[in-house]
């Protein structure tokens, strides 16, 4: 367990996220920079949006880290049929001596960690209970408000193919989560590994609790208090304001809430990668994932094949 | 406080670079004036002077140019972390505590001399050697091509210079005043004298020449012309009033 008790155990901090690290390994095979980016999401008390393709490894993947972790796991399936009930709960009618009352029943989302496969097939109504629960940390069902358990963390995935049927999520509802992380197919080793695991072990590997949710409350305190140089808020504030100022790419930049997460989230990757201080390096890391769901490019920068991703490249080369 | 007596130092240690270049700089500066100044005969006070302002200017432009970042990207052991220190010195946190110890570790290893650029160093030294030899050659040669009077560009004190010329006639003189001599010495001054020591040869009237006179010199004889009259000098020949007036004033002393 991670205790920090003074100066000398912040030194131990890069021991523990790497030990961390190699115990996901022994389930999921590569995939580092997704590991990396969903700790730091947990790191920064948000959410994040994952786009990938079926079959990658998402459900395995948080799953192994809420078990490392000793956090509570759930799973929601959104389908169109799904209903806000189905997310957050409902009143039943229960037998209790010999009384007939309503007693309500947690849904899935009263958990630490949350998985809501691919939202964007929920309707928007159920998508709206799910993204209050996320901002709020409450859930309120009829006239009555119940607090969600911290750390409290929604991983919400998107399929980039199947598109037919679909409710996309709109921009202001994006903009909440802090990352959009993007889930590559393996490479031709990578998959020859998973391969092998997969298809000759009949038993899943043992993992090891390494943290639990004192630690995790620690650790997203510790994230806050990385300090960061005034030149490189600047940087942050000038990447962020550029968003909206690059008329000939960009029609609708980042909210100042691109701002908050990106400082937020270079803090959460300096301290990941046992550094005592924000560093640019952290700054260019990070600015991939928190804005390229919050900028929208223009017809002039999709007509020439420009992905959001070229776009903060040119961003950052200011 | 720890993390301020570090900065401290090393604000100590930016200005004593800066005074090295700005002294190697202003040396320079002042050979070229010295050899300049002394090609054209100008006093090499100015010089100076102009030198020590130049150390002075150059330091400041030397020290306000040494920022944090150029001694991290002297010092790479340290790259980011003294701007965020200084940044954020004020707050309290385990983590800024854990920076700032970790700079303290780090410190150790910052060695000012990263931050002086030794190839520089040298071509400048080369240069100074080079300027102090081509002094002492330049000192050899005057070019009066600029003549400047520097006796007249000294300022003047006081409000004299607004005062008309004092003539002799308004000024009041003691009879009594023996340290001075006699009244009527000092007046002489207001007489007009009309000298014609080396008359100019525009004036020279060639025709007025004679021949020479052939002169026979026989022994025993000398030509009477050119010969000292008998009972001048000492034995009382006439002299000029003004001669007899002051010898009379020193006689008198001496009888006295």
């Amino acid at each position: 367990m991670v205790k920090i008790e003074g100066v000398g155990d912040i030194d131990k901090l890069k021991d523990v996220f790497a030990t961390l690290k190699k115990e996901i390994a022994k389930v999921i095979i590569g995939q580092d920079d997704v590991v990396d980016q969903i700790i730091i999401s947990i790191l920064c008390d948000g959410n994040a949006l994952l786009e990938s393709n079926p079959g990658m490894g998402k459900t395995l993947m948080v799953k192994t880290l809420a078990q490392i972790m000793d956090l509570q796991f759930s799973r929601i399936q959104s389908t169109p049929d799904l209903i806000p009930s189905d997310i957050v709960g409902t009143y039943v009618i229960e037998e209790d001596k010999g009384k007939k009352v309503f007693k309500f029943q947690k849904g899935p989302i009263f958990a630490n960690i949350v998985l809501a496969d691919e939202i964007n097939r929920a309707t928007p109504k159920t998508q709206s209970a799910l993204l209050e629960a996320m901002q709020e940390r409450q859930v309120t069902v009829g006239n009555q408000t119940f607090p969600l358990d911290l750390p409290f963390f929604i991983l919400a995935t998107q399929n980039p193919i199947d598109q037919e049927g679909t409710y996309p999520l709109p921009e202001a509802q994006t903009d909440r989560f802090i990352f959009k992380i993007k889930v590559d197919y393996p490479t031709a080793q990578e998959e020859l590994d998973i391969l092998n695991r997969f298809t000759t072990n009949t038993q899943t590997p043992e993992l090891r609790v390494l943290l639990n949710k004192t630690s995790l409350k620690n650790l997203q305190m510790l994230t806050r208090e990385v300090p960061i140089a005034d030149d490189l808020k600047k940087k942050v504030v000038d990447i962020v304001t550029g968003t909206r100022n690059r008329k000939e790419l960009i029609e609708y930049g980042a909210s100042p809430r691109a701002t908050i997460a990106l400082i937020l989230a270079s803090k959460a990757h300096a301290l990941l990668h046992g550094r005592k201080f924000v560093s640019e390096k952290d700054i260019e890391a990070m600015a991939y994932p928190v804005l390229r769901h919050r900028i929208i490019l223009n017809f002039k920068a999709e007509r020439e094949g420009k992905k959001t991703d070229d776009v903060i490249k040119i961003l950052l080369s200011k | 406080m720890g993390i301020e007596r570090l900065f401290f130092e090393l604000r100590m240690e930016s200005l004593k670079i800066s005074l090295l270049r700005a002294f190697l700089n202003a040396l320079i500066f002042f050979l070229l004036l010295m050899m300049a100044f002394s090609i054209l005969n100008l006093p090499m006070l100015y010089a100076f002077i102009l030198g020590v302002l130049f150390l002075i200017i150059n330091t400041y432009i030397n020290y306000a140019g040494m920022t944090l970042k150029k001694i991290e990207d002297a010092n790479p052991e340290v790259r980011e972390m003294l701007r965020t220190a200084k940044d954020t010195q004020k707050d309290d946190n385990i983590m800024v505590k854990a920076l700032h110890q970790e700079i303290y570790q780090k410190a150790k290893r910052i060695y000012s001399g990263n931050m002086v650029s030794y190839n520089t160093l040298i071509i400048k030294t080369v240069i100074i050697g080079g300027l102090i030899i081509g002094s002492i050659f330049t000192s050899t040669v005057t070019w009066n091509g600029i003549n400047i009077p520097f006796s007249k560009l000294t300022l003047r004190s006081g409000s004299t210079s607004d005062l008309p010329p004092v003539t002799l006639d308004d000024v009041q003189l003691e009879n009594s005043d023996e340290i001075y001599g006699d009244v009527s010495i000092a007046k002489l001054g207001n007489e007009l004298i009309q000298l014609d020591v080396n008359p100019s040869m525009s004036e020279l009237d060639m025709n007025k020449l004679k021949e020479e006179e052939g002169i026979t010199l026989n022994r025993n004889t000398y030509p009477v012309d050119i010969g000292t009259p008998k009972g001048a000098g000492a034995s009382g020949a006439k002299r000029p009033e003004e001669s007899e007036l002051v010898n009379a004033f020193y006689l008198k002393k001496i009888n006295k």
